[in-house]
């Protein structure tokens, strides 16, 4: 999907986006602390967050939108930092999409071109060759206010990316649509994305849009960027406690390492590496098998006995709760349908896990 | 049922308080076309007489050219200057745009006699002579903090991404207020420019100090009075009521239009 990047590092072309020792600070409230990023082109890239965290002023930074406090914004080698917005190669899609009312579809989206005094035939080409790629053609001589939530959201992409951006910056794309639309509107995303082969870089609090979205995600807490990679190693090798119970849904259980053993809270031990410390230990609820409290029952290394608090039928799969001996807690998402009907909500119960599916968190 | 009999009476009630408020109006307008030269009842005919003797008039349509003059001058200074201000105040947070409001709006709570002497006073200090043009400054005092305050209210609902929008795709700030501001605030300003001449079509203690000999339609209306009380004063006054109460009505309903 992404055909600047290379496995070898050395043959990796230099990045489209660096951002180097960038900050914003409001007064005394620092929205970014300094930090260093770089997206690639090509790339489908992330900024995941809770509310607050500083992705959409991150956003704002390489748009132009915003200027931030120190460092230096590049934008294809060159330095953007000092130029507004209508300067930089970038056009971004915003959250309330920002659909001129007093204009219809059509001039929406040729307003750009119009603005630049492209020939008014290329403006039509133009105009009818993106409405076809966001599928508006029946809807083009519409006024914004005659259209639905994802129609409006097609017009506003249609807008931006009809200016042919190096970077198409999107805010929040999906966020005011209901359910079934967002989901068919991640597949028209990735379409397009797919079939223009641009470099996309979008602001999203939903962890489960940015993995299935991004093919790269910079996840951010608090102004700083606290792991960047690929979805699938940030969902596996989760760098910090926070990031594992914010990406995917994880146990959580706290422990103490001491002379390279670790001893849980909840009962079992393990060998692992490591100064003496507290630690958590974190598993994801997909990884743990559920059983009966049977010796031969289950085969992991790590095994721990409790009562069945509660099962509930989600459709792709049970969510178990179970109750720990110490009063902690642990979810286990099992697609085992038939052992719901075997167990009884107080019956005691054993969980278990491999080392490999379990990491050690500095708590 | 002594509830539906008290609301019987509320609404009567009603009633004859807006009919005892309007009826010097209704009157006013009657005798207009009425063929008694003195204004009482019983009227013996109708007839439009009254406004052929007005337009017969010479002092009227110089009056009429006058106000017409002012009325436009002050609609079009109040306008630019009024809007000018507003979108100033309107970029300002909340915190600081309430004393700005306040401070422009403040001609509102002058007592217009007071307005008047002070720009009298002024005017003779700096030897101007009286006339049209030393009303439209003393009008555009009174009347622009109307023009400011509704227009402010249409920028403060003003959608900012709009904007940034205009500006992502390449507009300057210029470009951008002419192809997306202007164009979706247009109901507001034309609105705000027919109330700034209604309300200085109407003006009279400002204009009846500050314009010297000159007239307008109500210091002639306030001159007819003294001298001979004809319903050709009624016909006059019921002009220049149409003339209000439709300027204030397109007014009204080009300010509520959401585009």
């Amino acid at each position: 999907m992404s055909a600047a990047r290379e496995d070898s590092p050395s043959a990796s072309p230099p990045p489209l986006v660096r951002l180097r020792g960038i900050a914003k600070n409001y007064g005394n409230v620092a929205a970014v602390r300094p930090l260093d990023l770089d997206i690639h082109s090509g790339d489908f890239y992330a900024l995941l967050g809770p509310s607050g965290c500083g992705k959409t002023t991150l956003l704002r930074i390489i748009g132009g939108f915003t200027e931030p406090s120190a460092g230096t914004v590049e934008i294809d080698g060159l330095d953007v930092t000092r130029l507004g917005p209508e300067q930089r190669p970038t056009n971004m899609v915003f959250q309330g999409y920002g659909l001129f009312p007093h204009m219809t579809v059509r001039q929406n989206i040729a307003y750009g071109l119009r603005i630049g005094h492209v020939d008014r035939a290329e403006i039509r080409e133009r105009v009818g060759a993106i409405i076809g790629l966001v599928r508006l053609e029946q809807l083009a001589d519409r006024r914004p206010d005659a259209l639905s939530g994802g129609q409006q959201q097609r017009v506003a992409l249609a807008r931006a990316l009809i200016m042919r951006p190096r970077v198409l910056l999107l805010d929040e794309p999906l966020a005011a649509l209901d359910l079934q639309l967002r989901k068919a509107m991640q597949e028209e995303l990735r379409r397009i994305h797919q079939s223009i082969g641009g470099t996309f870089v979008f602001v999203t609090h939903d962890q489960g849009e940015a993995m299935a979205l991004a093919n790269r995600i910079a996840v951010m807490d608090a102004g700083v960027c606290v792991q960047e990679g690929g979805p699938e190693d940030i969902y596996a090798a989760p760098k910090t406690r926070f990031i594992s119970t914010f990406i995917g849904d994880a146990n959580v259980l706290p422990g103490r390492r001491q002379g390279g053993r670790v001893a849980l809270d909840a009962g079992a031990t393990f060998p692992d590496a490591g100064a003496d410390e507290a630690i958590v230990v974190v598993v994801r609820p997909e990884a743990i098998a559920l059983g009966r409290d049977r010796p031969s029952d289950l085969a992991g290394a790590i095994r721990l006995t409790g009562r069945l608090a509660d099962s509930v039928f989600l459709g792709p799969y049970v969510k178990y709760r179970v109750t720990l001996e110490n009063g902690a807690e642990v979810v286990v998402h099992s697609q085992d349908v038939r052992l719901r009907h075997e167990l009884v909500p107080g019956e005691r119960v054993q969980v278990s896990w491999g080392l490999a599916q379990q990491r050690v968190l500095v708590s | 049922m002594t509830s539906r009999f008290a609301q019987a009476v509320w609404v009567l009630f009603g009633v004859a308080a807006v009919t005892f408020m309007l009826s010097p109006l209704i009157l006013l307008v009657l005798f207009s076309f009425g063929q008694n030269s003195l204004a009482s009842f019983p009227m013996r005919g109708l007839t439009v007489d009254w406004y052929g003797r007005l337009f017969a008039n010479a002092d009227f349509r110089v009056a009429l050219k006058n106000s017409a003059v002012i009325s436009v001058s002050v609609g079009a200074v109040s306008v630019i200057v009024g809007n000018l201000a507003a979108f100033a105040i309107a970029r300002l947070r909340r915190r600081h745009a309430g004393p700005l409001l306040a401070a422009a709006t403040l001609p509102l709570m002058m007592p217009p006699l007071v307005l008047a002497l002070a720009l009298l006073s002024a005017y003779s200090a700096l030897g101007l002579s009286l006339g049209p043009s030393t009303v439209v400054p003393g009008q555009v005092v009174f009347i622009q903090p109307f023009v400011i305050l509704v227009v402010y209210a249409r920028m403060a609902d003003f959608d900012e991404t709009l904007l940034d929008s205009a500006r992502d795709l390449g507009a300057s700030p210029l470009q951008a207020f002419f192809t997306v501001t202007l164009p979706i605030i247009r109901p507001t300003v034309i609105g705000a420019a027919l109330i700034a001449m209604a309300l200085s079509l109407d003006e009279f203690i400002i204009t009846y100090y500050t314009i010297g000999g000159g007239l307008t339609l109500p210091t002639l209306i306030w001159g007819m009075l003294r001298r001979s009380v004809d319903p050709s004063i009624n016909a006059l006054a019921t002009l220049i009521l149409c003339a209000t109460v439709g300027a204030t009505m397109l007014a009204i309903r080009a300010t509520r239009y959401r585009s």
